[in-house]
């Protein structure tokens, strides 16, 4: 598991042109997240951090469209694990967002019409995911699948991780509000621990 | 919406629950027990609300206290307000206002003091300022704080009562056009940046035009 990269304000704002004014304006109206501000003390005193990644990829989404699309209309397009993208599953392969082996795995009995909603497609995408980096088997897959189906939507569209813990070759999977610390006993291992923000973003820029 | 909503009228010494209301006056002494919502919210007098306020325009002649977050596109303040938390488009106050979480504006004018234990981030911040006042951090694009005309007298009896000692205190001040009196903070950062009489800044961050007072001090300045 490796640390989110971080950045600061200043080093965002040189890097993106952008000035105080504006992210601070983008806050106001809810475009960046208030759990991507990280504040921490450092020799000169508090500075704002920020996943590097994540801010980087929402602001130019932000730039992109701010020409098209009022602040108050991008809002709505950016909150966090709120889209509205509904595919359907032939789609989904053809584009090759979704693997086959997954489709065919998860949503073995829908027919090729079925539209997904972006909860489902998230649980599909995050099950490929795990299954490229080889941690996970194609039958966690369906736990992984039945765990987001029951709890995601208790989340209500606040950032949530998903972990993958396995001992002595018994998985589970775990959906933890963020931020979150958990401790496990001896012989435990998160074997992947996915954000569902970072998910989303990524899915939602496949999607378009 | 088809049902009708009720307006809620208090008079004198009251108190009743929350809920969803047209029109909320509370004249008096009042008390709300739990959340309220209304298009207008107007109160004269003293009084509190143990949950949130959610309403389009909330004005308050006297002195209100709010628990829980007040939200509102318009909020109008002579007086004092206390709240959790404020989220608005226009901000008009003279008087006090406090807030125990973040203060969100497009427009944020103030007569008076505040007290915002989080971070007061507007579009344009305009402090006249008559008493100590305090914000963990303020962010926008234009930022002006004066000290308010009438409050040069403040300093001689300040030593009586400590509230009347003009003065904004902030770790940090962020934003594109930045004009301070009487400030003390750890960093400002701009890109215009004018510090005026009686700040004292630990570090001034710009990109554009800087200015100091001959009577402010500055600890270091850095040029990006």
């Amino acid at each position: 598991m490796t640390e989110r990269e971080l950045i600061s304000k200043k080093e965002l704002l040189e890097l993106t042109g952008i000035s105080y004014g504006q992210l601070y304006r983008w806050k106001r109206k809810q475009l960046i997240p208030e759990d991507w501000f990280i504040r921490k003390s450092t020799f000169t005193g508090q500075e704002t951090f920020f996943p590097k990644e994540l801010i980087l990829a929402r602001i130019d989404r932000i730039l992109n469209m701010k020409d098209d699309l009022s602040l108050d209309e991008l809002a709505g397009k950016l909150s966090p694990l709120l889209y509205e993208a509904k595919l359907r599953k032939d789609e989904l392969s053809k584009r090759n967002i979704v693997s086959r082996v997954v489709l065919e795995r998860l949503g073995a009995r829908d027919p090729d019409d079925t539209v997904y909603s972006f909860e489902q497609t998230l649980a599909f995408f995050a099950a490929d995911q795990l299954l490229l980096t080889g941690e996970m088997s194609l039958d966690e897959a369906d736990l992984l699948a039945q765990t987001m189906k029951e709890h995601f939507s208790k989340f209500e569209g606040k950032t949530c991780e998903l972990w993958f813990v396995r001992k002595m070759g018994v998985s589970t999977f775990l959906l933890l509000s963020v931020p979150s610390e958990a401790y496990f006993e001896s012989g435990t291992k998160v074997v992947a621990r996915l954000n569902m923000a970072e998910l989303a973003e990524q899915l939602q820029t496949k999607l378009n | 919406m088809d049902r009708t909503l009720l307006d809620l009228n208090l008079n004198g010494i009251g108190s009743a629950a929350g809920g969803e209301y047209r029109h909320v006056r509370l004249d008096g002494v009042c008390k709300l027990l739990s959340d309220v919502s209304a298009e207008t919210f107007v109160v004269n007098g003293h009084g509190s609300a143990q949950g949130a306020v959610r309403t389009k325009q909330f004005t308050c002649n006297g002195k209100f206290t709010i628990k829980g977050a007040l939200n509102s596109e318009e909020v109008r303040i002579d007086g004092m307000v206390d709240t959790g938390s404020v989220n608005a488009d226009r901000v008009t106050a003279n008087g006090g206002l406090s807030s125990e979480g973040d203060v969100e504006s497009e427009l944020f004018e103030l007569t008076g003091y505040f007290d915002v234990e989080g971070l007061l981030n507007a579009g344009t911040i305009k402090i006249s300022l008559h008493g100590g006042s305090r914000a963990r951090e303020i962010g926008g694009e234009i930022i002006r704080v004066r000290k308010g005309k009438d409050a040069k007298w403040n300093k001689l009896v300040s030593w009586a009562i400590p509230r009347l000692n003009v003065q904004l205190e902030a770790n940090v001040i962020e934003g594109d056009d930045i004009e301070l009196e009487e400030t003390v903070a750890a960093v400002v950062r701009g890109n215009r940046v004018v510090i005026g009489k009686g700040c004292r800044i630990g570090k001034v961050e710009h990109k554009g035009e800087l200015v100091v007072h001959p009577q402010a001090k500055v600890d270091e300045r850095v040029r990006n």
